[in-house]
C-alpha cells in the first residue's frame, strides 16, 4: 500500500520533470576526457590503424589449414587462409573463422589454478603450480610405469614430439601417452592396414574425381579435410559439362553434403555396406563387362557372386537397380572417388565398409587418380580407441596417479556410457592444459591454461610435405603458458638427469625443428635464418605433390576376401527407428560454446542455439509430433529430451541428432567397430516419444518450400541456360554509375552452404550475437544467410536449392525512396548505402525490402570482455535503435580505392575481396566492377546460367546468381 | 506563462552553450608535462610529420613515442634559467627509462561513427594548420575547429566545387561513415 501522502507521479509531472532534466543533460556536453598514450620506442611494422598480417595455423580441427591472421594495434581482429597453404588454399571454415572467439573468450583462464579442498578452483602462482606438479610426478613415478599418463588431441608438430620426449625422460612408455580424436577415422586407417598394409588415412583429390559417391561421409563439414574437400569438388563443378562431377549421398539422412548431390540413395542406416558390397559386385560381374578392371578385383568375382543381390538390396533399403545404376555410372565415368564411412555410417562394420570402398577404388583404378596412400606424415596419429578405453579403465581402477590432459576433453565429447568422468573422478591428480572451462576441466584439480595458437609457437604437419608454421600473433591476453614451455620447466625441476633438456625455452625447442624442415627443404647447409624466415613469413615449408600412380600400394594377396561377406544383421532391439547421430558444419565433434558458431543457424534446420531431433514427416505425423514439440529420444543407453525438427530429408524408420553437446552422446550405447575397435556412432535403436509442446524455436526459416515462386531456378547440363523476365520497359531513370558499379557473381553450382561466408561476415563486420531468446523472435542480425528451400510443395519431391542471401546492391533499390531520413541512399558506385548515424529506426526500408536483408538492432549489442577486442576499428559498432545490412565489405573497398590511389593506378580486377568471398572454401562468390565488362564479375553474370532474385520485380541487384545445375540421371 | 518564458530561456541558453561549443574549446586541457608547440613547431621550425610521424601513411597521425623525444633530449643541456623545463625533461626519461609512457589527454576527438584519415587529407594538400590552426604559435594545443559534420562539409563542398565529377564523392556518407 503506498503512503496517500506521496502523491503519485502524473504523466505531466514526469514529462515536466523528464524535459527538464534532458535540457540540462544538454547543457552538459562534457565529453569524459581520454588519454592518448604514445609508444615508448615505436615498432617498425606496426602503424598504427593499418593492418599487419602474421602467417600461423588454425588449430581449431586436426585439418591444420594455415591462416593469415590481421592484426590492428597489436591484437588479431580477423582470421582468413593462408592462399600459399596447399591445405587450405586460402579459405577458412566457419569453425576456423570462429577460432577468433576462442582466444577472445570471456571464460578463458587468466592464470594456473588450483582446485581447493572446498571444491572450487582458485589462482595460484606459476611456479607454485609447477613445484606441486613436479612433487606429484615425482611421487607418481615412484608408483611404477602407468602411473602417469598423458592424454592429448592430436599434435603433429613439435607440442606432441616434446611431450613424448618428456614422458620418455620421465621413464614412461609409449603407451602412457593416449592420443584423442572423437571423430577420428580409424576404420579407414584399418581398412588400408588390412588391404595394403598402409595403417594411412588416404588422401583424396576430388577435382578429379567426374564421379563422387559419399556413403555418409560428411566431406564438406567435418570428414577428414573439408575446406581443401570443398575446393576440390568446387573445381569439377565448374565443368558444366559432361565432365561435371556428380555427387551421389548414400545414407539415411540427406545431410548439408548431401545438399551438393545430384542424387540421394536413400539406404537405411547401416544400408551404407550393402549398397558398397553391391556395387563392388556388379563391377567385378564378367556379365557386366567393366572396361579396365583392376585384375586382383576380377579375381574376387567368385566370392562376391555368392552374395544375394536381393538380400543386398533388403539391407540397403533400396531397389537392386538403383546399386546397378550406380555401378553402370561408375564403370563409365572415371575416374570416380568414394568416400566413407563418415561419422553418420561409422558403425560396427565401419572398416568392412572402408575397405569395400578402397576395393571398389581399387577395381576401377582409382588409386594414384583421386585417392592416395603415403602422404599420411604418420605424425601423431589419434590411439586406436582400444587405448582410450583401456585408459579410462585404469583411471577409474585407480591405477592413474597423475593424468595430464591436453586439449582433450574426455568427459564431455565421449559417450556417456564411457563414464569418462567418473574416471576421471578416481585419479588423484588431474592437470588440465585447457584454455576455457569444459567438463574434464570441471573435474581438474590442477588447470595450467596454455596460450591460444595464435600466441604461441609451432608448426603442424597435417600432411606429407606440408609443415604449417604457427608463430604468435598478438602478446599473450592472460597469465597463460605455452604447454610446452610448462613441459620443459617442469623437467627442469625434476631431480632426473634425462630431463634436462638442452633448450632454454619452448621457442628454441621449435626453432631446433624448425631448422631441421629448412635443412628438409633445401637439401643442404645454405644461410638457415633466411630461409627460416621465409618459411615463417609465408607461413611453412611445402613440398607437397601427389605421389604417381606407380607409388600406389598393392592389395596384400588374400587381404580382400575377409571383407566380402555381408555381416549377420544387427538385432532389432532397443527401438524402432536407426539413430543417426551426425557433426555439423559449425559445431564439428563437440559444443563450441564460441557465440559466432552458436548463433549462425544450422543449414539444414536453420535452427540455432539448441540441438535437436529430426524426424521424417510421416514418422512425425505417426508419432504426433510437429516441428517445435518436446520429444524424448531413447536408447539402451540412455534417454534425452530433444525439440523436434520435422525433416524431409530423413528416411522414415530414423531419428537424427546432432553432435556437439551432451544430448548425442548421451543416447550413444558403447559399440565399436568389430575390426577396428574404434566407436561405432551408427548401432543404437531409439524410441521417440512425444512429450509436450515446446515453447518458441530459435529457428530462422519461414517456410522451405518456394510454393511455385521459382526462387532458385536450377538448370540442366544439357541446357544450362535460365529463362529470365523481359525487363527493358524501363518507366524510372535509373541511377547512373560513372566509375564503378560493384557487383557480385555467386555460382550456386558451387556453393555447399557451409556457412563460412556467414561467420566470416560476423567477423568482418561486428555483426552482433543476440542470443536464443532473440532468435526465438526471429531477430537474428547476419548480413548474410543461407536461404535453404527444400522444394516446391510440402510433400512433394525434395529438391534442395541453397541461395546464399545478402544484400543485393538493387539498381532500383526498393529500401532507398522509404527512407524519411535518407539514412539509406544510393551511392554512385552502385550500393545500398546505410548511415547508422543518420537512421532514426523507422524500420520502413526493411520492410520495402523483398529480399529481407535488413536487419534491426532492437537492443544494444553485448560484446563481453574480452569479445570486444575482436571488434573491426575499420567498421562501425551499431546502436540500438539502427537499422544494418551488408556493404559489400566498402571498408574494403575504401581500402583498396586508397591503395589504388596511392600508387597512382586504377583498382585492379580481383583486388577487393569481401569477407565472404575470402573465406569461401569452394570459390563460389567472384566480386568485382560490373562496368568494367572484362572483369571476372562482368563476365560470369553474362553466363547463361545466370539468374537474379526476384528479377522480375525489377529491382535490378549487383547480384548475378549462377543456377545450379541439376542432373538427377546420368547422362 | 512564466513556466514557458523560464523553458524558453533554457533553451536558449542550451542553444547558446551548443554554439559555444561548436566553435572549439577555448581552454587547452592540462597535460602532464607542459609540452610547448611553439618552442618546437615555431621557435625551431620542426616540420608536423618530424614527429606526428604516421600523418602521411596511416588513419591516425600518432603521437610522438618516448624514444622519439629522447632522441633528441638526451643531449638538451641543463637549461640553468628554467629549471623547470629540465625537471620536467629528466621526468621524460626517467619515465622511459621506467618503461611507462606519458599519458596524455587527447585535445582532438572524432565520434566512433567517423573513418577519418590523415593520411588522404595530407596527401591531397590540406595544411595541418587548416584543421588544427596555428599550432606553432600555441603554448599549449587546444582545439580550434569545431570537428562537427559541418564543418568538414564545409571544406569538402568547397573543394568538390572546383572538380565536381572527379570529386563527386567527397561528400558521399560512406567517405567517412561505414
Amino acid at each position: 500500500m503506498t503512503d496517500p501522502a506521496q502523491k503519485p507521479l502524473g504523466r505531466r509531472a514526469f514529462l515536466k520533470i523528464a524535459g527538464a532534466v534532458g535540457v540540462a543533460a544538454g547543457c552538459s556536453p562534457k565529453a569524459a576526457t581520454q588519454k592518448v598514450i604514445p609508444f615508448l620506442v615505436p615498432p617498425d611494422d606496426i602503424v598504427p590503424g593499418t593492418p599487419l598480417y602474421y602467417r600461423t595455423v588454425c588449430r581449431e580441427c586436426p585439418a591444420g589449414c594455415g591462416v593469415t591472421a590481421r592484426t590492428r594495434e597489436g591484437r588479431v581482429v580477423k582470421l582468413e587462409g593462408n592462399p600459399e597453404d596447399p591445405i587450405g588454399g586460402g579459405a577458412l571454415c566457419a569453425r576456423g573463422q570462429a577460432g577468433l572467439q576462442a582466444l577472445y573468450a570471456p571464460d578463458r583462464f587468466q592464470g594456473p589454478l588450483r582446485r581447493g579442498p572446498e571444491g572450487r578452483l582458485s589462482a595460484l602462482g606459476w611456479d607454485e603450480a609447477e613445484d606441486l606438479l613436479a612433487k606429484a610426478l615425482m611421487a607418481a613415478r615412484e608408483k611404477g610405469p602407468g602411473s602417469i599418463r598423458v592424454l592429448t588431441r592430436p599434435e603433429p608438430g613439435s607440442a606432441g614430439a616434446f611431450q613424448r620426449a618428456f614422458l620418455r625422460a620421465l621413464g614412461g612408455r609409449a603407451e602412457d601417452r593416449v592420443v584423442l580424436d572423437p571423430l577420428d577415422a580409424a576404420p579407414l586407417r584399418a581398412a588400408g592396414e588390412a588391404l595394403f598394409d598402409q595403417p594411412e588415412i588416404p588422401v583424396h583429390e576430388l577435382s578429379r574425381a567426374r564421379s563422387i559417391v559419399a556413403f555418409g561421409a560428411e566431406f564438406l563439414e567435418a570428414w577428414l579435410s573439408p575446406v581443401e574437400h570443398a575446393r576440390q569438388l568446387a573445381e569439377g563443378r565448374g565443368r558444366v559439362g559432361p565432365d561435371r562431377t556428380r555427387l551421389t549421398w548414400v545414407g539415411p539422412r540427406l545431410s548439408l553434403t548431401g545438399y551438393s548431390a545430384d542424387v540421394w540413395l536413400r539406404a537405411r542406416a547401416g544400408g551404407e555396406l550393402a549398397v558398397a558390397l553391391g556395387l563392388l559386385r556388379w563391377l567385378v560381374d564378367p556379365r557386366n563387362a567393366v572396361q579396365d578392371l583392376a585384375p586382383e578385383a576380377r579375381a574376387l568375382n567368385s566370392r562376391l557372386a555368392a552374395l544375394d543381390p536381393s538380400e543386398l538390396s533388403r539391407r540397403a533399403g533400396l531397389p537392386w537397380e538403383r546399386i546397378e545404376r550406380l555401378g553402370r555410372e561408375l564403370s563409365l565415368r572415371r575416374p570416380s572417388a568414394l568416400l566413407g564411412p563418415g561419422v553418420s555410417s561409422q558403425g560396427p562394420d565401419a572398416t568392412q565398409l572402408a575397405a569395400v570402398l578402397r576395393l571398389v577404388d581399387l577395381a576401377l583404378g582409382n588409386l594414384g587418380q583421386t585417392v592416395f596412400y603415403g602422404l599420411d606424415p604418420m605424425e601423431d596419429p589419434p590411439s586406436p580407441f582400444g587405448q582410450v578405453e583401456s585408459l579410462l579403465a585404469d583411471m577409474a581402477a585407480g591405477r592413474v596417479e597423475v593424468l595430464l590432459v591436453h586439449h582433450a576433453d574426455p568427459a564431455g565429447s565421449l559417450p556417456a556410457a564411457l563414464r569418462a568422468g567418473e574416471a576421471l573422478g578416481r585419479v588423484p591428480l588431474v592437470v588440465s592444459f585447457g584454455s576455457r572451462p569444459d567438463e574434464t576441466t570441471r573435474r581438474a584439480h590442477l588447470v595450467l591454461p596454455d596460450h591460444h595458437a595464435l600466441e604461441s609457437w609451432g608448426d603442424v604437419s597435417p600432411r606429407l610435405g606440408v609443415v604449417n608454421l604457427c608463430q604468435p600473433a598478438m602478446t599473450p591476453l592472460a597469465d597463460t603458458r605455452a604447454a610446452g614451455q610448462v613441459l620443459l620447466e617442469l623437467a627442469g625441476k625434476l631431480p632426473l638427469p634425462a630431463a634436462h633438456f638442452p633448450w632454454p625455452d619452448f621457442y628454441e625447442y621449435t626453432q631446433t625443428r624448425a631448422e631441421t624442415y629448412a635443412m628438409v627443404a633445401l637439401g643442404k647447409f645454405p644461410d638457415l635464418m633466411a630461409v627460416q624466415r621465409e618459411a615463417l613469413q609465408r607461413g611453412g615449408y611445402w613440398s607437397y605433390r601427389l605421389p604417381p600412380r606407380s607409388e600406389m600400394p598393392a592389395l596384400v594377396r588374400g587381404a580382400a576376401e575377409g571383407f566380402l561377406s555381408v555381416p549377420p544383421p544387427a538385432p532389432a532391439e532397443g527401438g524402432d527407428l536407426d539413430l543417426v547421430v551426425f557433426p555439423g558444419v559449425l559445431r564439428g565433434g563437440g559444443g563450441s560454446g564460441l557465440p559466432w558458431l552458436e548463433e549462425v543457424p544450422d543449414a539444414v534446420s536453420s535452427l540455432s542455439w539448441i540441438p535437436w531431433a529430426e524426424l521424417s514427416p510421416a514418422t512425425a505425423r505417426r508419432l504426433g509430433v510437429a516441428t517445435g514439440d518436446r520429444v524424448s529420444v531413447a536408447t539402451s543407453a540412455g534417454r534425452v529430451e530433444l525439440r523436434a525438427y520435422v525433416y524431409p530429408g530423413l528416411r522414415d524408420d530414423a531419428v537424427a541428432v546432432p553432435l556437439g553437446g551432451p544430448e548425442a552422446l548421451a543416447a550413444l550405447p558403447l559399440v565399436r567397430d568389430a575390426h577396428s575397435g574404434s566407436l561405432a556412432f551408427r548401432s543404437a535403436r531409439a524410441v521417440v516419444a512425444r512429450i509436450g509442446r515446446g515453447g518458441s524455436l530459435p529457428i530462422l526459416e519461414g517456410s522451405p518450400y518456394q510454393h511455385g515462386r521459382e526462387i532458385v531456378p536450377t538448370v540442366s547440363a544439357a541446357a544450362p541456360s535460365v529463362r529470365r523476365p523481359d525487363l527493358s520497359h524501363r518507366m524510372y531513370r535509373e541511377p547512373a554509375h560513372p566509375e564503378h558499379r560493384w557487383g557480385m557473381a555467386i555460382d550456386l553450382d558451387r556453393c555447399t552452404g557451409c556457412q563460412a561466408c556467414v561467420v566470416a561476415c560476423f567477423a568482418e563486420n561486428n555483426v552482433p550475437v543476440m542470443g536464443p531468446e532473440a532468435a526465438s523472435q526471429g531477430r537474428y542480425m547476419g548480413w548474410i544467410r543461407i536461404e535453404r528451400f527444400l522444394g516446391d510443395e510440402p510433400g512433394g519431391e525434395l529438391e534442395v536449392n541453397l541461395l546464399p542471401m545478402l544484400c543485393q546492391q538493387c539498381t532500383n533499390a526498393p529500401c532507398e525512396p522509404v527512407c524519411p531520413v535518407y539514412a539509406t541512399y544510393h551511392t554512385a558506385e552502385g550500393l545500398n548505402a546505410q548511415v547508422y548515424n543518420r537512421c532514426v529506426g523507422t524500420r520502413y526500408c526493411s520492410n520495402n525490402c523483398p529480399y529481407k536483408v535488413r536487419t534491426f538492432n532492437w537492443r544494444d549489442a553485448q560484446f563481453p570482455r574480452p569479445l570486444n577486442m575482436q571488434l573491426n576499428p575499420d567498421v562501425t559498432v551499431r546502436s540500438k535503435g539502427v537499422m544494418e545490412k551488408c556493404t559489400f565489405c566498402v571498408q574494403r573497398i575504401r581500402y583498396a580505392e586508397n591503395q589504388a590511389r596511392d600508387e597512382a593506378r586504377p583498382v585492379r580486377d580481383g583486388e577487393i575481396v569481401p569477407a565472404c568471398a575470402q573465406t569461401c572454401p569452394a570459390r563460389a562468390i567472384a566480386f568485382g566492377d560490373l562496368a568494367d565488362p572484362d572483369s571476372r564479375v562482368s563476365r560470369l553474370s553474362r553466363e547463361r546460367r545466370g539468374f537474379m532474385a526476384l528479377e522480375d520485380l525489377n529491382t535490378r541487384p549487383a547480384i548475378t546468381y549462377l543456377a545450379r545445375v541439376r542432373e538427377k540421371e546420368e547422362p | 506563462m512564466r513556466v514557458l518564458v523560464t523553458a524558453a530561456l533554457a533553451l536558449l541558453g542550451a542553444g547558446a552553450l551548443a554554439f559555444l561549443g561548436s566553435r572549439g574549446s577555448p581552454q587547452p586541457p592540462a597535460q602532464p608535462i607542459p609540452f610547448n608547440h611553439r618552442i618546437h613547431a615555431g621557435d625551431n621550425h620542426i616540420g608536423c610529420t618530424a614527429c606526428h610521424v604516421y600523418a602521411e601513411r596511416g588513419p591516425v597521425a600518432g603521437i610522438p613515442s618516448m624514444g622519439r623525444c629522447q632522441g633528441c633530449h638526451k643531449f638538451v643541456k641543463e637549461d640553468k634559467e628554467n629549471p623547470a623545463v629540465t625537471a620536467e625533461l629528466k621526468l621524460l626519461l626517467q619515465r622511459l627509462e621506467e618503461g611507462k609512457a606519458i599519458e596524455w589527454v587527447r585535445v582532438h576527438r572524432l565520434p566512433d561513427h567517423v573513418f577519418f584519415t590523415h593520411q588522404r587529407h595530407v596527401l591531397a594538400g590540406v595544411r595541418c594548420q587548416d584543421c588544427h590552426g596555428e599550432v606553432e604559435r600555441m603554448e599549449a594545443v587546444r582545439q580550434v575547429s569545431s570537428l562537427t559534420m559541418g564543418w568538414c562539409l564545409d571544406c569538402h563542398r568547397r573543394k568538390q566545387a572546383e572538380k565536381p565529377a572527379a570529386r563527386a564523392r567527397l561528400t558521399d556518407c560512406w567517405t567517412c561513415h561505414k
